[in-house]
């Protein structure tokens, strides 16, 4: 954390709500827009947020939501069409050379699909020790370390000799996890980790992600449709609906006293069923409008059972409703 | 329980052992090759005779299978000279010319499938289009006008066919770049900060070895027809030497008089690139993980 | 699942046992399923991947992939006959008329350049013989209506990629319902699907089920779909039922570890030190299965026999087995 404050230039932006920090990473009414078939598609719309070092922001949406690719933004993956995404204060496309490496070590990741997201040419221990060897030279990259990285993520140090093909898809995930905690990174980006996994495999890597993340103290984008998962990782979880934040709030503020309708229906979909009394009436209806004409006004009011004449005309702003606890809503209380 | 043939433990006989190894291998191709290999590399220790003399007093003698001398044992062609050493003297000009063209083509076609797949954009654009066009130019003709134009010579044969083949490996791994880009692990070689060239050699060269070899090896079947047929007009490796299509063109006129002037070499081509193309198809299911499955 | 006595069982799967020869050795994928399904209720098949339970479904109409996989015995009776003693002629008109299958992913299961009203008039020509357009028409769309698809007249023109993955689920349940099959038989239904539709098309599911008294069965991985539409469950692991019960019987006593430890994961509890419970330890590998119980390398309450000897199953209420030593030392029916 202290690291990060020095290395922060001095015309660092104020966070407003924030008194002690400077963030790590900040986002300033980020967009992306594709081109599909003449249609533009707003894939990311006007996204703005900030990570402070050591925190884990959560971010929830169904399929084109837009998660994906503001999670490829943060990653230097992709461009922005309009919007500023700022590390440690500076904009990570003006990065030259020193400021660039310095990104890569600070920055890492772990996709979704645990096959493939490794080499399967590559042997565990060159995959595991890739980031340190592009960003510190052979030097860094002894076998000592990578027993150490391997133990770390449960492992035995045998497996660096091994190739991907010998691993279940949890022990995949583990060699995937260990590769984004070689350079000892401030920021770990986490798109879906566990949905491809077994359920009784899950919660053995969420444990495993948490340790990890309170030993590393670095912070982490836990990005993830299912509600449960981003509940036990996260701080502070923003809520996407096609594209926009329609919801923010520190973690147990969203689960307890969720605002948005859009939360309250995704919340009340992931509950475990009483078998006694399922209940299948969800209060969300219908399907996903398309991104390539989103309904005017409010994106949401297609399927809300409190849209009204006015969500039609006016889009709703980001407000804050309590304290940290913002939603894009006109009637949410 | 139902008992299993697959179970390990049970003995296995011989017989079966040699049953399992002929069905995985493609044993007679592999024996067919090796024996192309020697005679190729130690052309000039095997070769009974002389290939490329003269020796019009000893013209026409058959093979033995059909009244000729030991001495002779493939017989001799119309100027006396020993058709089993001109025979292995081609071997080895055909795996010299196709190893040579195979390399090259391959080379060329794969750094140019690795950067039109990679970098997309007008480098794609340019590359595409370049290989869309050598694939449709009718080779032959070009192939006539080229030789006629700057003379026939081996090394003229070689640049020719590399020129005309580098597209086919271009346009197969390209495809194959362009599916490995969009996977997770390039995509966290870029995170990493890997850089273009390592991302490129190191992560997916590697993964397109395996079509890469597939079509090396289908693509050495059809060099060697390729150049039997420009030697055969005459287009390729100047005489006296001796290759398969020079010595088919050479019998052509022998036809009735000495029939096997023309299906000594006819039998080898064919053996030879039935082979090759054998290999191919087993490596194809060998090497591709689709098939490695189950 | 065997309280009805009086009335015979619609479908009754007896020790069925199904292989894959791979180049790593045999896949026992499923190795001695019993179970049987009354007409007009629900039983949901739990299981992670490898654990048997799409390859259970599939071994039902015999869609089993020659020549690696093969049904090695057992029995299949539907309606009181033997399906796995049908000619492949014979089961093909069972298959589609009287039992039908909606798979996991809509997309691969409809022909991308056929309109949804010529794929959906395809079952009623082969298995009702019916030939007039009109009539066909009418059926498809009704049909449409009834899955819940608004404007069914419009749709019947669309591809299928012009329509949301839930719709499209509709569209393939539909079809599977056309030619009121008696038996319907759902692999991960609702898989594909975002949480919010999830619950639209399961819920489109039971009141199918209900209007027209359907035998359903429902294979996934996701307790809590299962818990949303089943009358009973059977609990799946490397190729065996473990545990079998009734729905609310099963989420009020779940018995066998592997339960129990499913059970702990779907509500999210976490123990003293806030972590998850989690199962430790890798899912089984079907093609290494060693004798005893597949369970006990990863099971917290593994005795020595577990790891010799597969368990009986124990019956602990007249709709509720398992096969567990544990369980079975506990009720004092021991081994023998």
């Amino acid at each position: 954390m202290s690291d990060a404050l020095n290395i922060a230039p001095p015309n660092t932006i104020d966070d407003a709500a924030g008194p002690s920090t400077a963030p790590l990473i900040e986002l300033s009414a980020v967009s992306r827009t594709y081109t599909v078939r003449k249609a533009e598609l707003r894939a990311v719309d006007r996204v703005s947020l900030a990570i402070k070092p050591g925190k884990v922001l959560g971010v929830v949406g169904e399929s084109g939501c837009g998660k994906t690719t503001l999670s490829r933004m943060m990653l230097r993956l992709e461009t922005p069409s309009s919007g500023v995404i700022r590390f440690r204060g500076t904009d990570i496309w003006d990065l030259k050379k020193e400021g660039l490496r310095d990104f890569h070590k600070s920055v890492s990741a772990v996709f979704q699909d645990p096959y493939s997201s490794l080499n399967p040419r590559h042997r565990v221990e060159q995959v595991v020790m890739e980031p340190v060897r592009v960003n510190f030279g052979r030097k860094a990259t002894n076998a000592g370390r990578i027993g150490e990285l391997l133990h770390s993520v449960g492992l035995p140090a045998t497996a660096g000799r091994m190739y991907p093909h010998e691993f279940s898809g949890g022990q995949r995930q583990r060699i995937a996890i260990a590769r984004a905690i070689s350079t000892n990174p401030e920021l770990i980006l986490l798109d879906e980790p566990v949905s491809a996994l077994d359920v009784s495999i899950r919660a053995q890597i969420l444990n495993l992600l948490k340790d990890l993340q309170a030993a590393s103290g670095a912070a982490f984008v836990f990005v993830a449709h299912d509600l449960g998962a981003v509940r036990y990782m996260s701080d502070e979880v923003i809520v996407m609906y096609l594209g926009a934040i329609v919801e923010r709030a520190p973690s147990e503020a969203l689960y307890v006293r969720p605002r948005h309708p859009y939360t309250k229906g995704l919340l009340e979909a992931s509950l475990p069923p009483d078998p006694r009394s399922p209940n299948l009436n969800s209060s969300i209806e219908g399907d996903l409008p398309s991104p390539i004409n989103p309904p005017s006004g409010c994106r949401f009011r297609t399927r809300c059972p409190l849209a009204a004449e006015r969500c039609a005309r006016e889009e709703p702003e980001l407000r804050e409703i309590d304290f940290d606890h913002r939603v894009a809503c006109h009637y949410a209380g | 329980m139902t008992q299993l043939s697959l179970d390990a433990g049970t003995p296995v006989s011989i017989s079966s052992r040699i049953r399992t190894l002929l069905k995985r291998w493609p044993v007679g191709s592999i024996a067919i090759l090796i024996v192309l290999l020697v005679l190729g590399v130690f052309a000039p220790f095997l070769e009974p005779h002389n290939p490329d003399t003269p020796q019009i007093m000893k013209a026409h003698r058959p093979p033995v299978f059909l009244g000729g001398t030991w001495d002779y044992v493939l017989g001799t062609d119309d100027l006396g000279r020993d058709n089993l050493s001109r025979l292995i003297s081609g071997a080895r000009i055909s795996l010299l010319v196709g190893f040579a063209v195979v390399l090259g083509a391959g080379s060329i076609g794969t750094v140019l499938a690795l950067l039109a797949g990679y970098f997309g954009g007008i480098v794609d654009i340019i590359i595409s289009r370049m290989t869309e066009v050598f694939v449709a130019v009718p080779f032959l003709l070009v192939a006539i006008a080229v030789v006629g134009a700057v003379g026939a010579s081996t090394t003229n044969l070689v640049l020719t066919l590399i020129f005309m083949t580098w597209a086919g490996y271009a346009r197969v791994l390209r495809a194959e770049v362009l599916r490995l880009r969009e996977l997770e692990f390039v995509k966290l070689a870029k995170v990493a900060g890997c850089s273009n060239m390592r991302i490129l050699f190191h992560h997916i060269l590697p993964n397109i070895v395996n079509p890469l070899v597939i079509l090396a090896t289908l693509q050495l079947g059809a060099t060697i027809v390729i150049e039997a047929s420009l030697n055969f007009l005459g287009l390729g490796v100047p005489a006296p030497q001796a290759t398969w299509g020079g010595m088919l063109a050479a019998g052509k006129n022998y036809i009735g008089f000495q029939d096997s002037l023309v299906i000594i070499p006819a039998i080898a081509i064919f053996l030879v690139v039935l082979s090759i193309n054998l290999l191919g198809d087993w490596l194809r299911l060998r090497l591709d993980p689709r098939f490695r499955q189950l | 699942m065997t309280q009805m006595s009086g009335q015979p069982a619609l479908l009754e799967v007896k020790n069925l046992r199904t292989y894959f020869r791979t180049r790593a050795g045999v896949a026992k994928a499923v190795d001695g399923v019993s179970f049987s399904l009354q007409q007009g209720r629900t039983l949901g098949i739990v299981g992670e991947s490898g654990s048997g339970k799409s390859v259970t479904m599939m071994s039902i109409v015999r869609l089993i992939a020659k020549p690696a996989g093969r049904i090695e015995s057992g029995e299949i009776l539907f309606e009181g006959k033997d399906l796995l003693k049908l000619t492949d002629e014979e089961m093909r008109r069972i298959r589609g008329d009287q039992i039908a299958v909606v798979t996991q992913d809509p997309m691969t299961s409809l022909n991308p350049v056929y309109s949804i009203g010529n794929q959906l008039e395809e079952p009623l020509r082969l298995h009702q013989g019916i030939k007039t357009k009109s009539v066909l028409r009418d059926k498809v769309i009704a049909g449409l209506r009834r899955v819940g698809i608004p404007a069914p007249e419009m749709r019947v023109r669309s591809y299928p990629h012009q329509m949301s993955g839930g719709q499209r689920q509709r569209v393939v349940t539909a079809m599977a319902l056309e030619c009121h099959p008696s038996l319907l038989l759902c692999d991960e239904p609702t898989t594909a699907l975002d949480v919010t539709v999830q619950m639209q098309v399961l819920r489109l599911l039971r009141e199918i089920q209900r209007e027209q008294r359907l035998s359903m069965i429902i294979v996934s991985h996701d307790l809590a779909v299962i818990a949303r539409v089943c009358d009973d469950v059977a609990v799946m692991y490397a190729g065996r039922i473990v545990e079998k019960a009734g729905l609310v019987s099963l989420f009020e006593n779940p018995s066998h570890p592997y339960t129990k430890a499913l059970m702990r994961s779907l509500n999210g509890e976490t123990d003293g030190k806030g972590r998850l419970h989690a199962i430790e330890g890798q899912p089984p590998d079907v093609r290494q299965i060693k004798r005893g119980c597949p369970f006990a390398p990863r099971c917290r309450e593994a005795m020595d026999i577990c790891t010799s000897e597969f368990p009986p199953e124990v019956v602990l209420s007249p709709n509720h087995t398992t096969s567990c030593w544990a369980v079975s030392a506990k009720i004092g029916s021991g081994p023998r």
